[in-house]
């Protein structure tokens, strides 16, 4: 008993902490709601902290849970989007919302779901902890009551989540009837066992695999998210675009490391493909994009694809190199949605189109120095962090025999390099045509300056992280 | 101090220009900072060159420090006869880039400036790296720099050129970077110790099967960033509208990487590869040099005519190196040398009237001789230098790379031959266009070079006639080192027969 209520320390840190958060949200007046936001940052940093003596590989309740060095470090990474995040909202949160403090505890609440799913390693513990995760996103990304496109993007995100979550539990069940349990251990067992050539078998994973490709954005299943991302808040957007997908890949690559095992060969081939059209379609139709907020989606819909590459390497250089991935794209993508949501424009453009960053390079030269930096990174242009992210997920692939594969993404990486660096032509070639004001104050300010930084140091000394990254094992 | 040599060129640029971008405000004085900061860099070179030991093949001046245990990345750096020019090269370009752009460059000044020197320390990390990783980093740092110095400071097409710049030289490096990572788990699974360093990868010998692929990566990557002939697209457009210190870095170094990627990837690590594809380099390079002469010939602006002919002298380049017999790769490399020198000074020398008539188109000029006299000077030496005068420095290079490739190639050496005839042709009829016949009525107020344009100038034409004199001076730091290098590839082809 008490081996299992170790393996949830962190989670109960996290509702008592979160708990403490809707007290603070009472007593804080209605101007000063963004130090609710202040002590969510301080209560993760400090769980962060709090949970390293609680050792490491800690299997609970029969096998359901564990908590061991991958799921820590998924942890880091919904921290670090969670922390990026709230620093660049602040100030968008007290221009736009009419509800302040809750937007802070709902983004609080949705990490405490991610963790359930990145430490599940039974699938009815994984299915509440995305649901916990997914509403709390379906909030958010309506957050802005009076703007259409938002109100749009939370009920179209709703209405998509919950057909990908009845699809994903509808081959829950076939698994459960053939396999008689939900343990992913069970499962693989069983599979060793009986085979899998039944047809119920095959249609219970295949439709799980659909339900997570719907929460990575994995072309044909992406539909929702250009839609989503644009429509939603730009700071949540940056939130969803890296901790949800992250919490996805995370309970992705213990579900087929562990109960699809055996049936390595047929879901290393049904990722691939996924992997080769979610790149390619992500890239292309970003290319044509004016919008920077819709290209950035489509753009976050590629990266999806390149982690997929991870994956299907199948390989532990595979799944390190995704977390790592993850962290490196945290820290780029929230700094560039960041930047994005301080810039204002005056005119009757809207702030997102591209024409409003024209001649950016001259009135705000160091926000215009954080995009190149972040958009350079992106493009995956060395030395920025980029760089050493895609490095991992292509010497995966290449490690696994998979060239024909790496071939494909580094094709896909020069694509994309045309739509990133079109913005810095924006930013620093044009003339400025419009008035653009840059409206956020220090703490935005601070996120964007943090990521920055990340994103050099990553890039020119990432033997840290790497190092971090090694030591993770799936259990 | 020596013993760090390398790594202190390495950065001290880097840490000029961050604190030119930290402290300092005026352009004026971020301006002479950075051109005194690139001649400290050049006073840092002298001791290496002079300390350089002439009768040692391998590397010198080495520096390993341990950069990503987990991958075998070390920051290893170390510099032979092959790439010891090539340094030399950069900084002594870097320098007269900066100072030939004071009056040039008239928007966002200080800017300028940091790109040049961030641009001289991603030049100098890639001819020093041993690395493959720290390689790549280099290589593909430079891009940032160079793509804001034509897509900023550029003509009035600068935007279509910077990304047909960017665009091209990744698209090539990308292949290197599946060729590097290939070799890497090859290596490693070969020998069980995963390292990127280059020395070690060189050292092993790999299936035919898999040298083909890894050459073909490589030489994508290559024969874009030299150019060579059908990938030469790109460099006409991104010399024509990059300004005057774009140009000569480009022409003088950039260019080079290619060639000097030939050298040092290409025939170390997939020498049997290499050796096969021969003949379709050789090729290749004599279109280069005939195709490249023959464009030159007919066009109407002076920069697009000295990039076409960039591509011709690049094609001796590429000539003498894979005829691979010592006066073939000497020679090469020595026309590496001369290249940077000849066409960097022509960009300038095209700059500095540019600056004067704001065109460049030479039907709008005609007689200026007798205007500028001392111009009219210096532009002649260049002109015959670039054709390939004996005494200057051309001549020896192209002579080497004549001899050398007679012997392993004779058709395609004599057809060569022409290219050098044609190169006459065109610059001489430029020459002549220009300065010669009746004064364009335009010009009579046109002012002569100023004391700073002269000091551009005077260092490149001092080293034209050094070369063309007593090449020695230059060719003795790469005898043995290329001794070695062909040491390793006639084991091969003794292997191969």
């Amino acid at each position: 008993m008490q081996q299992s209520l170790m393996s949830i320390v962190p989670e109960i840190l996290l509702v008592f902490f979160g708990l403490f958060l809707i007290v603070i949200n009472v007593i804080a007046s209605e101007d000063n709601k963004a130090s609710v936001g202040y002590f969510g940052v301080a209560f993760i940093v400090l769980i962060l902290l709090l949970v390293i003596p609680t050792g490491f590989t800690v299997f609970g309740f029969g096998k359901m849970i564990v908590w061991d060095r991958f799921a820590y470090m998924f942890f880091l990474i919904f921290s670090i989007a969670f922390v990026l995040s709230i620093l660049g909202s602040v100030n968008y949160v007290d221009r736009n919302f009419s509800n302040k403090g809750e937007y802070y505890l709902i983004m609080f609440f949705s990490v405490i779901g991610m963790t359930f799913m990145v430490s599940a390693i039974d699938l009815s513990i994984f299915y509440l902890g995305m649901e916990t995760m997914a509403i709390s996103m379906y909030i958010l990304s309506g957050y802005e009551k009076n703007n259409v496109k938002s109100n749009e993007a939370g009920i179209k995100y709703f209405i998509i989540g919950a057909f990908s979550s009845a699809i994903f539990l509808f081959g829950l069940s076939y698994v459960f009837g053939y396999t008689g349990t939900t343990k992913y251990y069970d499962i693989a067992r069983i599979i060793v066992e009986n085979g899998l050539d039944s047809f119920n078998i095959k249609v219970g994973l295949i439709l799980m695999l659909v339900g997570f490709s719907f929460k990575i954005t994995a072309f044909p299943f992406h539909m929702w998210a250009p839609d989503v991302y644009t429509g939603a808040p730009t700071p949540v957007t940056g939130f969803m675009t890296v901790a949800p997908k992250a919490a996805a890949f995370g309970g992705l690559i213990r579900f087929v490391w562990i109960a699809m095992e055996p049936a390595q060969f047929q879901w290393q081939l049904f990722f691939a493909i996924l992997a080769v059209l979610t790149m390619t379609y992500g890239n292309i139709v970003a290319l044509v994009q004016n919008n920077i907020k819709r290209m950035l989606a489509y753009s976050a819909i590629s990266h999806a694809g390149y982690m997929l590459i991870g994956l299907v390497a199948a390989n532990e250089l595979g799944y390190q190199a995704i977390a790592m991935y993850m962290v490196i794209y945290g820290f780029m993508n929230i700094g560039a949605f960041t930047i994005l949501s301080v810039i204002v424009s005056r005119g009757i453009l809207e702030s997102e189109r591209l024409e409003s960053f024209s001649g950016l390079a001259k009135k705000h030269p160091l926000i215009s120095l954080s995009m190149l930096i972040f958009m350079f990174s992106l493009a995956g242009i060395p030395p920025l962090a980029g760089f050493i992210g895609k490095f991992y997920i292509f010497a995966a692939a290449i490690k696994s025999g998979f060239v024909w594969l790496a071939i494909i993404g580094i094709v896909n990486s020069a694509v994309a390099c045309y739509y990133y660096i079109r913005i810095v032509i924006f930013m620093y070639f044009k003339e400025p045509e419009h008035e653009v004001e840059a409206e956020g104050g220090y703490v935005p300010m601070l996120g964007v300056f943090l990521s920055a930084v990340f994103v050099i140091v990553i890039g020119i000394f990432p033997e840290y992280l790497v190092s971090l990254a090694k030591s993770i094992i799936v259990h | 101090m020596i013993d760090n040599v390398l790594s202190v060129l390495i950065f001290f640029p880097l840490i000029a220009a961050l604190f030119i971008f930290i402290f300092l405000r005026s352009d004026k004085i971020s301006m002479w900072m950075a051109f005194f900061a690139s001649l400290v860099e050049m006073a840092i070179v002298m001791p290496l060159m002079l300390n350089f030991d002439k009768s040692v093949a391998g590397m010198q001046f080495v520096e390993k420090y341990q950069w990503i245990k987990s991958f075998g990345i070390d920051y290893y750096v170390g510099v032979d006869g092959i790439s010891i020019l090539m340094i030399f090269l950069a900084a002594l370009l870097s320098s007269i880039s900066i100072l030939a752009s004071f009056t040039y460059i008239k928007k966002s000044k200080r800017e300028f400036y940091l790109s040049l020197l961030v641009l001289e320390s991603a030049m100098i990390g890639v001819f020093v790296s041993l690395d493959f990783f720290l390689f790549y980093i280099f290589w593909e740092a430079m891009l940032i720099p160079m793509y804001l110095i034509i897509g900023v400071w550029g003509g009035a097409n600068r935007i279509y050129a910077a990304v047909k710049f960017i665009l091209f030289t990744l698209a090539g490096s990308l292949f290197m970077l599946l060729a590097i990572l290939a070799v890497y788990f090859k290596y490693g699974s070969m020998t069980g110790d995963y390292t990127f360093n280059i020395l070690k990868i060189s050292e092993m010998v790999y299936p035919t099967q898999f040298q083909i692929i890894i050459f073909l990566a490589f030489f994508l990557a290559f024969a874009i960033k030299v150019p060579m002939f059908p990938f030469h697209t790109w460099l006409p457009d991104a010399h024509v509208e990059a300004p005057t210190a774009g140009s000569i870095i480009l022409a003088g170094v950039l260019l080079k990487m290619g060639a000097y990627g030939f050298l040092r990837f290409c025939l170390t690590i997939t020498p049997e590869a290499a050796i096969k594809f021969v003949p379709l380099i050789a090729l290749l390079s004599v279109i280069a040099i005939v195709y490249g002469a023959m464009v030159a010939l007919v066009q109407e602006d002076m920069k697009k005519l000295v990039a076409y002919s960039s591509v011709s002298h690049m094609g001796f380049v590429t000539l003498g190196i894979y005829a691979l017999n010592q006066s073939g790769i000497e020679g090469g490399i020595l026309q590496m040398f001369n290249h940077g020198i000849i066409t960097g000074a022509l960009f300038l020398l095209v700059g500095i009237v540019y600056e004067r008539t704001h065109t460049r188109m030479i039907s709008d000029y005609g007689g200026i001789a007798v205007q500028v006299p001392l111009y009219a000077t210096v532009f002649m030496i260049f002109t015959l230098a670039s054709i390939g005068l004996p005494t200057m420095g051309a001549f020896i290079g192209e002579f080497l790379v004549l001899v050398g490739s007679f012997k392993s190639f004779p058709t395609y050496a004599i057809i060569a031959i022409s290219g050098i005839i044609l190169s006459a042709f065109y610059m001489l009829w430029l020459y002549q266009r220009v300065f010669f016949q009746t004064l364009n009525t335009k010009w009579e107020l046109l002012n002569d070079m100023s004391f700073r344009e002269c000091i551009c100038v005077l260092p490149l034409v001092m080293i034209v006639f050094w070369v063309g004199v007593y090449p020695e001076t230059f060719t003795s730091y790469m005898h043995e080192s290329v001794k070695l290098l062909l040491e390793q590839i006639q084991d091969v082809q003794i292997a191969m027969n």
